[in-house]
């Protein structure tokens, strides 16, 4: 029993690894981030492409093929048509790369795309939010999503089966046994002040 | 060596098991939804105050910590035209929701307490050290020792897999594939723009 306890113990990590140490930083670099009202705004990289208005389209038509003509990844066509606050269609969305925005200029014939990027610790913030059941439109995004998930469970399975582990084989050591208690005992405090 | 990094391991594992398990069991309530039905205990008061003490948002939000131990923050602040105005002191997993009409006698406050699960939640997202409450920098700084911790535990971790002989063939080409594949994933949305 105990033998294969390990060895599991052994492959969740290995296989989870990639994505904990993802947690881990993300950790790290939302510890440092500024506070909201703070954080410095970002300019949107901005281009524009050709664009015509079939006449007759309704705007679910012309959201579908701002989508299409825009060539962004991680949209697909099928968003509710939207519109800004001048009135003219926009489709806005997150990406884990940061947020986009496809604006139809109609007296032009053009697409405005705005492209927000987002910092490596942004990034990868958005990343280690994904699960497989959100919906994501890139299959790329899907599986990571699912592999976040099945790292998820790996380090759950890892801290109960560590805590057996250690108990299966040096149950009685005092300095671990301090550790455990008085850790615990200032995180439910620190629980129940923050409650 | 060996003995000294497993101690290591086991150490930050038991002094961090806690407050990981917080941002574990609030990941699988993130990730299922539908498994919680978690009820907020939503109640709704009358406070008295002194309209002197309620000249501004803040001053009167000042006031109810001070004076009558709404204890957070204050935040979301929403002045109105009427001569009114809304804003909410909030710690994680409470929240109270107060109105006063400018000149009253009382402030009306709705409190909501989150049930177990939503605190955890509001755990999860709490980050950082700019908090008014000071509870919540404590809580910050939780944060980050148990990222440096999982950091830490995943490292030492693959020297002691390395250090067990028997699992190296077989740990190699799991750590192989979970770098490939995790790696090439995010290498692979990170590129898309």
């Amino acid at each position: 029993m105990y033998r294969w306890i390990k060895k599991l113990h052994i492959y969740s990590g290995l296989l989870s690894y990639v994505g904990f140490t993802v947690w881990g930083i993300v950790g790290i670099w939302a510890s440092f981030a500024p506070a909201p009202a703070e954080r410095p705004r970002r300019e949107p990289e901005v281009r524009t492409v050709a664009f015509q208005v079939d006449g007759g389209a309704t705007d679910q038509e012309i959201t579908d093929a701002m989508i299409v003509a825009s060539g962004l990844p991680f949209i697909q066509p099928g968003r509710k048509p939207n519109r800004d606050n001048d009135g003219r269609l926009q489709v806005r969305y997150l990406t884990p790369n940061g947020t986009r925005r496809i604006l139809l200029l109609e007296r032009e014939n053009l697409l405005r795309i705005e492209r927000t990027p987002s910092p490596l610790g942004g990034f990868l913030n958005l990343m280690h939010m994904q699960t497989f059941r959100i919906h994501n439109p890139g299959w790329e995004v899907h599986l990571w999503g699912a592999y976040n998930q099945f790292s998820m469970w790996a380090v759950i399975f890892m801290t109960v089966s560590g805590l057996y582990m250690w108990l299966a084989t040096r149950p009685r050591m005092a300095w671990a046994l301090w550790t455990l208690g008085l850790c615990a005992v200032l995180t439910l405090a620190l629980y129940a002040a923050l409650r | 060596m060996y003995r000294l990094i497993r101690n290591i391991h086991l150490t930050l594992g038991l002094a961090f098991a806690l407050a990981l398990a917080v941002y574990l069991v609030s990941s699988v309530r993130l990730a299922h939804r539908s498994w919680f039905k978690p009820q907020p205990t939503v109640s709704e008061k009358s406070v008295a105050v002194d309209p002197r003490d309620a000249a501004t948002p803040r001053a009167l939000g000042l006031h109810l910590i001070e004076e009558h131990g709404f204890r957070g923050e204050i935040v979301r602040i929403q002045p109105s035209d009427e001569g009114s105005f809304a804003f909410t002191i909030r710690r994680l997993g409470t929240g109270y929701q107060v109105r006063y009409q400018r000149g009253a006698r009382e402030a009306h406050v709705k409190e909501t307490r989150l049930a177990f699960i939503g605190m955890l939640q509001s755990m999860h997202f709490s980050y950082g050290f700019w908090h008014e409450m000071g509870l919540i920098n404590i809580w910050g700084a939780v944060l980050l020792l148990t990222s440096i911790a999982l950091l830490a535990i995943g490292a030492s971790g693959i020297y002691l897999w390395f250090e067990t002989h028997d699992e190296r063939k077989v740990g190699s080409v799991l750590l192989t594939s979970a770098l490939v594949f995790g790696l090439g994933l995010l290498v692979l949305v990170r590129i898309q723009g």
